[in-house]
């Protein structure tokens, strides 16, 4: 019966619900299925109580990290996706500056998607280990709250960790 | 850089999502990433982050050990095993630290990460320590005073992150009412990490001259002695109680004496093997957690070890009565399956899995060795009482 995958198609069409994302610093909008907006825990408990409306506002996300978001929740909402797939998909994903990195973990934090915590995490962690601790201070706007005599004591209680180092 | 700024003061001003980045860090940049901050220093430092960091306690990735038959500075070994996310940690592992003046330091015990140690220096006598390896730090313990029979650290950072070192002296000879039999006095001592200093623990008590104080197993919250002559012995931390552990009786027919050829504690488990005459057939006995008694855990058949290296089928050249080979380490995997023997046969060190009985090649250690001094020695020399677990941790000593 021709008509049968018709009436399915037509059945199944309504379930496929779509969720607006609006960024609310550039007010940049994103229409995503709904099982792929899902994945952030955030959004997942918005709608089940009820509380989104047609658009979501995303507040302290901009448009370029919500992009990268909505492409990390888009793959692994993808069910034919291979383990590996994933993990290059990933990496394409994380290969960022330091501070596209930082806005992206805190938008992973935000939205609550797990995943996304963790590759970002990973990927920041990979590219501060090699690095001066006084780098890494500047990169996370840390103030030094050290004395110098503080500082040497500490230094020296793991002089072989600054092996390499000024 | 501005449009960040808000961002980064957000992540930096969450300690959560610091730590989630911290805890993917290498040893190395951890340490040295302590003097980022007060704060930093804080986060690296809570007991939640090292659990967090490290969440399996028993996870063992490594092994220490030198040879047992050379006195003075034998080369500390170090292999890995475990094919570990972060291989960088391991190849530091190689020098465990640096004690300022010490000439020689040796390993006595490992205990969930940290080692007990003692060194000797120009400048004083034997010194004891207790040593992170992963975060080379070290804390001497307070002078001891008195004959030393023994020291044993006891800790479990599922306990506590504190530790406690367990010390057993003779006691200055009293007239015993019993002369003709050959008892000793023995005073144990305990050391805390809370407090930091030495207190005596009940009175002294009465042994056999035998009992051996040495290298106590820790397990089960006590110390635990393995005699070969005579009673063993265990001292319970937590309420500071002696007891004796039951032995499986010698087999019958053997007249040499007990022949432990392995001891030592694994994931909570406590195990046993002896083995009597040449052969490659032994059974790893695991003690009840009541210490009512041995059940057999594994039965093990080493016969295709043999038939891969001939040599471990020889009789050693001071032992007629044992085949080459030596159990240096048995780890339990958090299942069956990942549970593995460390042996050392002629020239090599290998891994045996006991599920699966299949092994392989972990390291060559060359069939003898030459020493600086020209000795040469025997072809099994690394033995269980001189190789020691590393697990990664960042408890502070």
């Amino acid at each position: 019966m021709a008509s049968a995958p018709e009436n399915e198609k037509n059945a199944s069409a309504p379930e496929k619900k779509t969720l607006t994302l609006k960024s609310m610093i550039n007010n940049e909008e994103f229409v995503v299925d709904e099982h792929v907006a899902l994945q952030s825990v955030t959004i997942k408990n918005m709608v089940d109580s009820d509380c989104a409306g047609d658009v979501i506002p995303v507040p302290t996300i901009s448009g370029e990290i919500l992009a990268l978001v909505i492409e990390y929740c888009k793959n692994h909402a993808n069910p034919s996706a291979s383990e590996d797939d994933l993990k290059k998909a990933d990496a394409g994903i994380v290969a960022k500056d330091i501070y596209t990195l930082i806005d992206l973990v805190l938008a992973a934090n935000f939205l609550d998607i797990k995943g996304l915590l963790e590759v970002t995490s990973q990927k920041i962690a990979d590219s501060i280990k090699d690095l001066p601790h006084q780098d890494v201070r500047e990169i996370f706007g840390v103030e030094n709250d050290y004395t110098p005599e503080e500082e040497a004591a500490v230094r020296a209680e793991h002089d072989w960790a600054f092996e390499g180092f000024p | 850089m501005s449009e960040h700024s808000s961002s980064v003061d957000q992540v930096a001003a969450n300690d959560d999502l610091v730590a989630e980045i911290l805890i993917r860090l290498p040893v190395k940049s951890l340490m040295q990433f302590k003097s980022v901050s007060k704060r930093w220093l804080s986060l690296i430092t809570t007991p939640h982050f090292i659990r967090c960091r490290n969440p399996d306690p028993s996870y063992v990735s490594g092994l220490f050990f030198y040879s047992s038959m050379r006195r003075l500075n034998p080369e500390l070994i170090f292999i890995p095993l475990q094919n570990d996310k972060n291989p960088t940690d391991n190849a530091y592992s190689t020098t465990l630290t640096t004690l300022p003046g010490a000439l020689s330091i040796s390993i006595l015990s490992s205990c969930y990460g940290l080692f007990c140690c003692s060194s000797y220096s120009h400048a004083t006598d034997r010194q004891f320590h207790i040593l992170n390896p992963t975060t080379k730090q070290f804390a001497s313990l307070p002078k001891l005073q008195g004959e030393l029979q023994g020291l044993s650290l006891a800790f479990d950072p599922s306990r506590s992150p504190h530790y406690k070192v367990v010390c057993v002296w003779r006691t200055i000879s009293v007239l015993s009412t019993k002369p003709y039999q050959s008892e000793c006095h023995f005073q144990i001592e305990i050391y805390s990490s809370e407090t930091g200093s030495w207190r005596a623990s009940g009175d002294p008590f009465t042994a056999d001259l035998n009992n051996q104080f040495l290298s106590g197993v820790y397990w089960n919250n006590a110390i635990n002695w393995f005699n070969s002559s005579g009673e063993s012995l265990y001292f319970n931390v937590e309420d500071e109680r002696l007891g004796v552990m039951p032995i499986p009786p010698i087999p019958p027919g053997e007249w040499s004496g007990r022949q432990f050829r392995y001891y030592g504690e694994s994931r909570g488990h406590l195990h046993l093997v002896e083995i009597y005459g040449p052969t490659t057939q032994f059974v790893v006995h695991e003690m009840e957690r009541d210490y009512s008694g041995w059940f057999v855990k594994y039965q093990v058949d080493l016969h295709e070890v043999g038939l891969a290296f001939p040599d471990m089928l020889q009789r050693l050249s001071w032992d007629l009565t044992c085949c080459s080979f030596a159990i240096l380490s048995l780890i339990r995997g958090e299942e069956d399956e990942g549970s593995f023997l460390v042996l050392h046969v002629p020239g090599k060190i290998l891994r045996y899995n006991l599920a699966d009985k299949s092994f392989k090649e972990l390291r060559d250690v060359g069939p003898e060795h030459c020493d600086s001094n020209g000795v040469i020695e025997d072809s099994i020399r690394y033995f269980w009482f001189h190789a020691f677990q590393y697990i990664e941790t960042l408890y502070c000593v």
